[in-house]
């Protein structure tokens, strides 16, 4: 088992996509770094709240005050429903698709090593690199509130973004199974990316639902709030946890039994 | 007996069949590789080999029948099977982030070998050790197809079976490939199963072959009894075959023929008579512009075999019959 993780984190060595998923993040951080000013001007405000449209009601609720816990949770809400669904599927796809992909699936397969501990290892290095992305991620917005000159910084609203983005990492990473599925299924990376982005777009529809809690794709944005909506932040209850782990184990399996009974030609 | 058939045997497929939904990939294969033995699995392209072969390693499933390798049932999973196996379907694929030297040491630790010497010998065989540190998807097509080769050998395997070893590459390529086989054979007694459209390759290194045709097998033959099998004739170009067909039966007595294309005519007796036959045919008025004694090879087997099953597939489709055995 040991070995089989060890390689997974070999395939990594020089490849370009660990690179390519900290840029997205990067660039995320970016975005917020260059829109969150302007919403937060006062001027922009009131030009918001005149227009009425979907930014108007987040403004009035004063999501957009420039405090560190307003501007972490804008890049935590980020990950949670839109960047985050795609880029961890990005890498779900590349991890799982990859040797199906470049040809070498069918060396994986003839391995004298059960083909389950394959999966687990590739499992594994998945949790870590979604782990790393959200940390870093974390890192990178609270850089950019830093450069921005938000005052009143605090230790608590920075803990207890690290609580929450280390939730909605666990939360996505238990829908990613499926994601592999797809990829494993259709031996490439455009399943798993349309499915990705089907899901984000699931997820973000649900938000102001009362499914929310309970949709796997959408119990990141009900955790850390939506200011967009606004919806604000809401604890979940135990069975979206119940919820979230049954997805795991059903991707799971379905990727089990996907590389031990289908056909896998390439 | 001979001795081949006292040999173990090593690979087995029982009634294997795939089918694609309307497609009959294989059809109920029924054939025995035994130890020491380069098996050369002939047909043309499309006529299921490497469908074959990919039952064999259990990539895919078989709609109907099985394989065992060295006595175990192959499925996914058969880990103690594949212990003993190297295999290389087509184009190998590698992780081209990786250099030459790192995919065969991941092989390597992935197969729970500690001693580096193995990697230094199948770089040695394969002849790698100036593109160790190069990036493999730099690799030339021969040059992949030889890491293809130093991966499926680092654990020297009992079995090693090869899907199309030599496609896509050139002739000193081809012959490399060749002589790594040859060596693996002679020398450490490996039982190789290689399939191939290259006839001229197959009879170069193998000892014994099976030939396949849209799905199923048409014939096994160890080489030497298909070299004992095989016939001398005389062959007549001619202008006229059908003529020439009808002097050499009505004034000769010749039962023993075949008209080819091209205005060809193979005699298979007589050949003590050639001179005879020959005034024969040139008295009735026919020119006789080719004239030579010549011997039946793989190739000419092969087409008769496969190019006999094709016409005996098309009688079949037009008396509408099904499931025919040869």
């Amino acid at each position: 088992m040991m070995r089989m993780i060890a390689a997974e984190f070999l395939k990594l060595k020089r490849s370009r996509m660990p690179m390519w998923s900290g840029l997205i993040v990067l660039v995320a951080a970016g975005l917020s770094l260059a829109v969150l000013p302007v919403l937060a001007d006062p001027k922009t405000q009131v030009e918001i709240a005149k227009s009425g449209g979907v930014f108007a009601k987040a403004v009035a609720a004063g999501a957009y005050q420039p405090t560190w816990t307003n501007y972490l949770r804008v890049g935590l809400q980020g990950m949670s429903g839109s960047w985050g669904i795609l880029t961890f599927g990005l890498v779900t796809a590349y991890i799982f698709g990859r040797e199906y992909k470049e040809g070498a699936a069918k060396t994986m397969l003839t391995l004298p090593i059960r083909r389950e501990y394959a999966i687990v290892a590739k499992l594994v290095v998945l949790a870590v690199w979604v782990l790393a992305l959200g940390i870093l991620s974390v890192a990178l917005t609270m850089a950019a509130t830093a450069i921005l000159g938000v005052g009143g910084f605090s230790w608590s609203a920075v803990l207890g973004n690290v609580d929450d983005t280390l939730q909605a990492t666990a939360l996505l990473y238990c829908t990613l199974p499926l994601v592999a599925w797809f990829a494993v299924r259709g031996r490439g990376y455009l399943q798993p990316m349309l499915f990705s982005l089907g899901v984000m777009m699931v997820g973000n529809a649900l938000v102001a639902t009362p499914a929310s809690p309970f949709v796997p794709w959408n119990m990141p944005l009900h955790l850390v709030g939506a200011s967009w909506y606004p919806v604000s932040p809401s604890p979940l209850v135990p069975l979206s946890w119940v919820v979230a782990v049954a997805v795991f184990v059903v991707g799971a399996a379905a990727l089990m039994w996907q590389i031990d009974h289908a056909d896998s030609p390439a | 007996m001979p001795e081949s058939s006292a040999r173990e045997t090593v690979i087995r497929t029982v009634g294997l069949t795939k089918h694609f939904k309307d497609v009959k990939a294989v059809e109920g294969l029924d054939l025995t590789v035994r130890r020491g033995e380069v098996y050369g699995f002939l047909g043309r392209n499309g006529a299921g080999k490497t469908t074959t072969i990919r039952m064999m390693l259990a990539l895919i499933r078989p709609t109907d029948g099985y394989v065992e390798i060295l006595g175990q049932r192959m499925a996914p999973n058969a880990v103690r099977a594949f212990e003993r196996i190297g295999s290389m379907v087509e184009t190998p694929g590698f992780y081209g982030n990786l250099t030459v030297r790192e995919n065969i040491e991941m092989q390597r630790d992935l197969l729970g070998l500690r001693r580096s010497g193995w990697v230094d010998e199948v770089v040695e065989m394969c002849d790698l050790g100036e593109y160790l540190s190069r990036s493999a998807a730099t690799l030339s097509a021969g040059n992949k197809q030889r890491l293809g080769l130093a991966r499926a050998l680092i654990h020297k395997p009992e079995i090693l079976i090869l899907d199309e070893p030599t496609n896509g590459l050139d002739p000193v390529g081809i012959v490399d490939i060749r002589t790594i086989l040859k060596q693996l054979s002679s020398d450490r007694g490996m039982t190789i199963f290689l399939s191939s459209h290259i006839l001229s390759e197959v009879q170069q290194v193998a000892t014994r072959i099976g030939i396949i045709h849209e799905g199923r097998l048409l014939e096994e033959i160890g080489l030497d009894e298909l070299r004992l099998r095989n016939r001398t004739y005389l062959e007549f170009t001619v202008s006229d075959t059908k003529r020439a067909a009808w002097v050499l039966e009505e004034k000769c007595g010749i039962r023993e023929y075949a008209v080819h294309e091209e205005g060809a005519l193979r005699v298979y007796e007589g050949f003590d008579r050639s001179a005879e036959l020959n005034r024969a045919l040139i008295e009735s008025g026919i020119e006789v512009n080719g004239f030579r004694q010549s011997e039946e090879d793989l190739e000419d087997h092969f087409v008769q075999l496969t190019g006999g099953a094709e016409q005996e597939a098309q009688a079949r489709e037009r008396s509408g019959k099904r499931g025919w055995r040869r």
